[in-house]
């Protein structure tokens, strides 16, 4: 292995023209093996579209039927490592223990907070008085479109929902 | 027209020279794999650049965030493993390469005239990569790197006269904290690499300015072989060899998971990296005031005698076996070094200052209080004393009946040690011990035990039948046993931080066997008895419910995050036994409990730190990898035996 290099002109050229391409492509091979998962690192997490998550809102049968009523979802997101969770305050109304609609707490207008006004059975917006009836229609007011719903699933008598946010002042549903 | 191009850049700038400088080397003797060992560290070098910048994507320097963004990084981004693996490993062949490479060059006296300077920017290079082993090894935060820093500093700490001088402006401040963080860190990715880049450049062109050095026998000198591609081709195959080797490493013996720093967890022993394992082993033969010599003067006698070593041996003997002094005495060294290397990886104690956990009770004549001994009644029930013990006829009956013990001549002393440490009287003792508790605590439950009315319920022959009853059955333990537990309806039913930690099984186990050993025994199998609950018994953790079970190991740990955070009362009249809300209670911190929910998850099956994107399988990865070299390789051996009988 050592002392073959000799002095013969053309044999020695074409060895060394032979090790000259297999030194170049095994390097070139062995770029590869790590570029290719360097690219992947970088690109296909960035790529990825964000996932949510139901959280539990409560019993079902501790939500209370006819009228509209104030839960609470811990919607916890992740952000890479950072875990953060958010208390959010949403309507539900319960017709029955297996059909339950969930109203988000963000006026379609321009995202006031709105309430439930048990004397005139409406939701009001006390920002730009958007009403509401109790199936989240618009009444009356500015609002462009009626309440949000959010996307609800119901396991082992538990409610769960998924928080989501839409945009606001235009008359179609839009998740953000 | 790529001839062109190449004219016109070199009319620019001297690319073709630069590369004619790199490349066109004659080799006095003929290449050899010997001389690839300074390749392969500058592979090495660049591999740990490349992932180190890959690294630096996802690591975030904070100490809230270092350990949670690099475990983020080797689980949840396609080939991260790879990454963090290749560093991890690269950092460790980076040291045993270029001491391989020192060697090699000492061996064939290749620093004498005229490359004594190649020799001192390689010795430099050298401490420089040691720099970078040590503050890289505090980047992620975990146990086994703040620890390590840790003491690191402390033994820069003990350089004389300048000693805390130096410890605080390595550490930022008096203690560790962000301060050392962010100095590791710049440290690390900025600092030291320029200094090495620059080093690297002159240690090859002084390399290149007087050549391979060849052999030592005059006879083997007059061949000559070409850098290019003579060695080259060589240096590739040892390159390959590496990089196989390293991504085996990382497939087969990935890096652990320590758990995030802790600085009140004084349960874990500090090792330092390998690489420094000898000088802490060297440290433990200088006690006390000695100490220095340990920490500092052996060091740097060694870096002394490395830089000084050209102009020491001065003479033109270059042959090995003539050398009769140098050679051997240098080996000698090394021997030293690996032998100490090899004692420290194997010992288990700290050196200097010991921190044993048993805190130092202070003994009181008086009588014990009422106040005490309620206290006391109340530990007995709630660490779990009366799952192993009976008292007045209430309790288990795999210890000994406490009932007693004034009569068994015990005193508060002999009691308090057997609480602690129940080996200090029977080696053979399987009672764990309960050095958690507190000092206030261990005189209230001596104050019970030393009471002779310490009496028990009224319904005690009850429970104590309950109990045999369930015993003798042999009841086999269904995994629904922890179902009749409800969670501490007074407690948020929220998983805490410890859930979104990626703690380690390691001292998860450690930290049971201190903690939750007692009530659910040893590795979560034991059907530890619990009067008075409807199950009979404490819930088994090994198999755990199938309610707490989940293949997904975030999951997992959140469903019984809740219970270890929150406690829970198992469902019956009167249970003797209920689980503590460690979290709320701060009985443990929430590094400490995802340890021990990583070891639960271990013992159920499932890894903690399972990747769950990882791009290719790491075993599948280096099948791929590892056949397409054998491939390659197979293709141009039969290319090379095509051509030569032509």
């Amino acid at each position: 292995m050592k002392e073959e290099g000799g002095l013969k002109g053309s044999s020695q050229f074409s060895r060394r023209g032979f090790l000259k391409i297999f030194s170049v492509s095994l390097a070139a091979i062995s770029g590869l093996i790590l570029g290719i998962p360097a690219l992947d690192a970088l690109i296909s997490p960035a790529l990825k579209s964000k996932l949510t998550s139901f959280s539990k809102a409560g019993k079902i049968a501790s939500i209370p039927e006819g009228s509209p009523a104030r839960l609470t979802v811990a919607s916890s997101s992740k952000d890479a490592y950072l875990n953060d969770t958010e208390m959010h305050n949403v309507w539900a109304i319960k017709k029955s223990d297996s059909d339950i609609e969930v109203f988000s707490p963000i006026c379609p207008h321009l995202g006031c907070s709105y309430n439930w006004n048990p004397q005139n059975n409406q939701f009001e917006c006390p920002c730009h008085g958007s009403v509401f009836n109790e199936n989240g229609k618009v009444v009356s007011g500015p609002a462009p479109r009626g309440l949000d719903t959010l996307p609800t699933k119901i396991e082992d008598g538990e409610l769960y929902v998924e928080w989501e946010k839409y945009q606001l002042g235009v008359n179609k549903k839009i998740k953000i | 027209m790529s001839k062109r191009v190449w004219n016109w850049i070199n009319e620019r700038i001297p690319l073709s020279s630069i590369l004619r400088m790199g490349m066109d080397e004659e080799i006095p003797g003929g290449s050899r794999f010997s001389y690839a060992l300074g390749s392969a560290t500058l592979l090495v070098f660049l591999i740990q650049l490349i992932t180190g910048v890959l690294e630096l994507f996802y690591y975030a320097p904070t100490i809230d965030h270092a350990y949670d963004s690099l475990n983020f990084l080797r689980v949840d981004v396609p080939f991260g493993w790879l990454i963090h693996g290749l560093h991890y490993w690269g950092a460790t062949a980076m040291i045993v390469i270029v001491s391989l490479h020192m060697l090699r060059v000492f061996i064939w006296g290749a620093y004498k005239n005229p490359r004594q300077l190649t020799w001192i920017l390689g010795v430099i290079l050298f401490l420089l990569a040691l720099g970078m082993s040590f503050t890289g090894a505090a980047l992620p935060w975990d146990q086994r790197g703040y620890w390590a820093a840790q003491v690191g500093t402390n033994i820069g700490g003990t350089f004389p006269f300048l000693g805390n001088f130096i410890k605080q402006v390595i550490r930022g401040g008096s203690s560790m904290g962000q301060l050392t963080l962010s100095r590791f860190f710049i440290l690390h990715v900025a600092v030291i690499p320029g200094i090495i880049i620059m080093f690297i450049i002159l240690h090859l062109v002084a390399f290149r300015k007087h050549g391979s050095v060849g052999p030592w026998e005059e006879g083997k000198r007059n061949i000559n072989g070409q850098f290019w591609p003579d060695q080259i081709f060589k240096d590739v195959l040892i390159a390959i060899i590496i990089l196989l080797a390293l991504v085996a490493l990382s497939t087969f013996s990935p890096p652990p998971f320590s758990g995030p720093a802790d600085p009140m967890d004084s349960s874990y022993v500090p090792k330092p990296e390998w690489n420094f394992l000898f000088l802490y082993q060297a440290l433990k033969f200088f006690p006390g005031g000695l100490e220095v010599i340990g920490t500092v003067g052996i060091p740097t006698i060694l870096v002394l005698l490395l830089l000084l070593l050209p102009f020491v041996d001065k003479n033109k003997i270059r042959d090995p076996f003539k050398r009769l002094i140098v050679v051997p005495t240098g080996l000698i060294i090394v021997a030293g070094v690996i032998i100490l290397t090899i004692a420290g990886y194997q010992s288990g104690e700290s050196t200097g200052s010991n921190q044993k956990s048993s805190a130092k009770v202070t003994i009181h004549k008086e009588n014990f209080s009422s106040n005490d001994i309620r206290l006391g009644k109340q530990l007995f029930t709630s660490i779990g004393c009366i799952g192993c013990h009976s008292i007045m006829g209430t309790g288990g009956t795999v210890g000994p009946d406490l009932s007693n013990e004034v009569q068994k001549g015990r005193t508060k002393e002999w009691l308090i040690a057997q609480i602690q440490d129940s080996k200090s009287h029977n080696p053979t003792s399987i009672m764990p011990p309960f050095s958690f508790l507190k000092v206030s605590q261990l005189n209230q439950l001596v104050a019970f035990l030393l009471t002779p009315s310490n009496m028990g319920s009224g319904s005690t022959q009850q429970i104590t039948a309950a109990t045999k009853a369930n015993s003798d059955n042999n009841l086999p333990v269904s995994s629904d046993t922890s179902s009749h537990s409800k969670i501490d309806s007074t407690n948020p039913q929220s998983a805490g931080l410890a859930a979104s930690i990626l703690g380690s099984a390691e001292h998860g186990k450690v930290l049971f066997d201190k903690n939750c050993i007692a009530c659910h025994g040893k590795n979560g199998v034991g059907k530890i008895p619990n009067p008075g609950s409807v199950a009979g018994i404490v819930p088994v953790l090994n198999p755990i419910s199938k309610r707490l079970y989940n293949p997904d190991p975030e999951i997992f740990a959140k469903n019984i995050d809740m219970v270890i955070q929150h406690g829970a009362l198992p469902n019956g009249i009167n249970p003797a036994l209920k689980m503590e809300a460690f979290g709320d209670q701060q009985a443990l911190s929430q590094q400490q409990i995802s340890d021990i929910e990583a070891y639960i998850l271990s013992l159920n099956g499932i890894e903690r730190g399972m990747i769950k994107e990882p791009g290719m399988k790491p075993v599948s990865f280096f099948t791929l990898i590892a056949s397409i070299f054998a491939g390659v390789g197979l293709i141009f051996l039969v290319a090379w035996n095509l051509k030569k009988k032509k």
